[in-house]
């Protein structure tokens, strides 16, 4: 059996840092506290050189030139943790959430993979490094020998079975987390490595530190044997970032996403999955009281409660941070916030990637991340319901359809790429061509004179015509239980246009001759229109 | 012809495109010729210049077997003004790749930038009548009188393909189902519709009447 343990030094300070990257070369302190009363909770190591203890007051610290003071950040440690659980995930599914700065991996069996055990700690080294942390990593052949020597070595640690006592023996016994009240004891005693506490008698020890004193030195000569608690597997992607100052225009704030996006997509690659739907969340700043301008009833009426939420749905998965950027800002751009953000969230819904295998004679179609880009783009023109694929709905109303999402449709095309071309080429063969219609939206008003029930002559769009011929009438209605019924007679006529009224509409210049239209009458409305033209 | 060639393109399993520039198009018309709605992609616009755009942004996404940018409603006056670099810009974008272009306008503007430039006639429609005196109506619910369909002529004005396919066409169209003649055309017609668009910019023009 053999475990790794991952753990990250100074937790607090590399979960504002992997937040703020700019800060990993600064004195960094951070405070905690109600103001006046905030005092330095943890300092990274060049501020420690700089002689900021923990404890100190804020006042106090801020004396010290280049310093950098942020607050504890209780929802980055949340995030970091979760980042942490995700690279454990990376290497294996038996992975045990040991501290929110630790965790423990069976990787028994694992070198069939990865290679040898110092390979498994280089990945996840690689791993953290590209989720913006800098952990410890030891590989041991029990769980707690594991994360102690993760908490007492730095880099890369791979203890060989049986050497687990002489490794730990040089590590202060503070490592093993005594109780207050043990560490003073071991103190008064002189004991201060792990070897010199292992070097104890068990039986006197436990007479007087009692039983943690045992468990103590079970743990000091690496003879710990435990099992794992293995922790559920996690699903939640979730990225934010509070802003000191408050972001209005779409670069800057595109900076920020960038960012969030990158971690989220390399977490995501980290667990081998892929985002299916990005969901953003601002928060928004509330407007100055006394501010009365347009945008803040605009900003009032759009968004009561302050928030900003969108949720892009992906045609299929993808963790290319770059297309989801692009994505993300061509949603703000067609529907901005509206007033300034100062906090950002970013949740991704994790699913599979996409697997396809391509082929040379396979048709060419778009790629589905492009194609999402490209539909986006489009959509930023034209407006969001004006591009999609078209759908019949199962009515008989004329005219009715909807407009769909468009999807590539990769599953329909391998599908028929496999039933072979010649049943495609029989499709065509048998094909009829079929007429073609062109229709007005929305239809347009006409004037019709009947002759025994028919239509004899037509004026519409200033256009002025005889009737040659006509079919008709074909009478549809229904939906008469709705709000929106319709009650139609259709007819189909061939018309000679032969003058224009004095108001005639500038494209009737255009109109030829003679055309096949399709009329109706109305009978809910009382008045005939023209729906389109046959082409 | 529009709908034909979107038919004969999903029907093989390819992407297309349709930029509506005056949102005229009918799924329900298109869906009975063939044409697979779901491997269609169809964008509604308002004017020419938002047709533009997006038959730009289409063609550089790339990937679709055909793109339709259908200017048919739009008047000449308008559609000349559109300046020549734009279909050089299309032409330059599709040359090489896979991607048919095909442009539906009321007169060819596109000039050389055309690789086959066709002018489509309606000629004669046709009208069913069970009455055997053709133009007497006797009742006004008469079921009798049916629009069969018509006959319409295509007619290749410039082409840089060979010069013996140079030639008139007729296309003979039905409403109600082609005969085995018209079927088997069309589906010649757009044969050699993919076969010398591909990878050019066409325009399909010339006086139009309905």
């Amino acid at each position: 059996m053999a475990f790794a343990s991952v753990f990250v030094p100074n937790f607090m300070v590399q979960a504002v840092v992997r937040a703020e990257p700019a800060l990993r070369e600064s004195a960094l302190a951070l405070v905690e506290g109600k103001p006046p009363l905030c005092s330095v909770t943890a300092v990274n190591e060049k501020a420690a050189q700089m002689g900021i203890e923990i404890g100190m007051a804020k006042t106090n610290a801020a004396r010290f030139a280049g310093l950098e003071i942020r607050p504890r950040s209780l929802s980055q440690e949340e995030i970091a943790h979760a980042v942490l659980l995700d690279i454990g995930w990376s290497v294996s599914p038996r992975m045990e959430d040991t501290a929110q700065d630790a965790i423990a991996l069976d990787i028994t069996g694992l070198s069939y993979l990865f290679g040898s055990e110092e390979d498994i700690g280089a990945h996840l080294l690689q791993c953290s490094s590209t989720c913006s942390l800098r952990p410890n990593v030891a590989i041991a052949s029990n769980v707690d020998t594991a994360l102690i020597a993760a908490r007492g070595f730095a880099g890369i640690t791979v203890i060989p079975s049986g050497q687990e006592s002489k490794y730990l023996g040089e590590l202060s016994v503070s490592v093993l987390s005594p109780s207050a009240e043990t560490a003073e004891t071991l103190s008064r005693w002189g004991v201060h490595t792990c070897a010199a506490f292992a070097g104890l008698p068990v039986l006197q020890l436990s007479e007087r530190l009692g039983q943690e004193g045992v468990r103590l030195h079970v743990l000091a000569r690496g003879a710990s044997s435990r099992s794992l608690v293995i922790a559920d597997l996690g699903h939640s992607f979730e990225e934010e970032m509070d802003l000191d100052d408050a972001v209005e225009e779409l670069d800057p704030l595109s900076f920020l996403l960038g960012r969030l996006l990158d971690q989220l997509c390399a977490r995501l690659a980290a667990r081998s999955l892929a985002a299916a739907a990005v969901r953003v969340r601002f928060e928004l700043q509330p407007a100055f009281e006394n501010a009365f301008d347009i945008r803040k009833e605009t900003f009032r009426s759009k968004n009561p409660s302050g928030l900003y939420e969108r949720e892009i749905q992906l045609p299929i998965p993808a963790r290319d941070s770059k297309m989801l950027l692009k994505l993300l800002r061509l949603r703000l751009q067609s529907n901005p916030p509206g007033a300034p953000i100062h906090k950002i969230l970013l949740a991704a819904d994790s699913a599979r990637p996409r697997a396809t295998q391509g082929g040379l004679f396979l048709p060419s179609f778009p790629d589905p991340e492009k194609l999402e880009l490209t539909i986006a783009r489009i959509a930023n023109v034209v407006g969001e319901g004006n591009v999609g694929s078209p759908s019949l709905v199962d009515t008989h109303r004329p005219g009715e359809f909807q407009m769909r999402r468009f999807l590539t449709p990769l599953a329909a095309v391998e599908t028929n790429c496999n039933q072979g071309g010649a049943h495609s080429g029989k499709q065509r063969a048998d094909s009829k061509v079929a007429t073609s219609f062109r229709a007005f939206r929305p239809p347009v008003p006409a004037k019709l004179e009947l002759h025994a029930g028919r239509p004899t002559r037509v004026i519409f769009q200033g256009l002025r015509g005889e009737v040659l011929a006509a079919a008709g009438p074909w009478r549809t209605s229904g939906d008469w239980w709705r709000e929106d019924p319709w009650q139609q007679d259709e007819w189909d006529l061939e018309i000679h246009f032969h003058s224009f009224s004095g108001h005639s509409d500038v494209s009737a210049k255009f109109h030829p001759e003679c055309g096949l239209y399709r009329f109706y009458y109305d009978s809910l409305r009382g008045g005939w229109f023209v729906r389109g033209i046959y082409d | 012809m529009l709908i034909s060639a979107l038919a004969s393109r999903t029907a093989a399993s390819e992407v297309c495109a349709l930029v509506d520039a005056r949102d005229a198009f009918d799924p329900h018309f298109a869906e009975a010729a063939g044409v697979k709605l779901k491997q269609l992609l169809w964008v509604r616009c308002r004017n020419v210049d938002q047709a533009l755009r997006a038959t730009d942004l289409l063609i550089q996404g790339g990937g679709f077997g055909l793109i339709a940018l259908d200017l048919s409603d739009t008047s000449p006056h308008v559609v000349r003004h559109v300046p020549l670099q734009v279909w050089f810009r299309f032409r330059r974008a599709v040359e090489y790749t896979p991607t048919v272009l095909v442009v539906l306008e009321q007169e060819s503007n596109a000039k050389t930038c055309a690789s086959l430039v066709l002018g489509l006639r309606t000629q004669k429609t046709r009208w069913s009548q069970t009455s055997e005196r053709m133009g007497e109506i006797i009742s006004p619910h008469s079921q009798g009188f049916l629009l069969e369909g018509w006959k319409s002529r295509a007619e290749i004005l410039r082409s840089r393909a060979k010069q013996e396919d140079r030639r008139w066409i007729e296309l003979d169209e039905t409403s109600m189902g082609a005969s085995g003649i018209g079927a088997d055309f069309e589906t010649q017609t757009i044969g050699m519709y993919s076969r010398i668009f591909t990878g050019k910019l066409s325009s399909e023009g010339g006086p139009r009447q309905r």
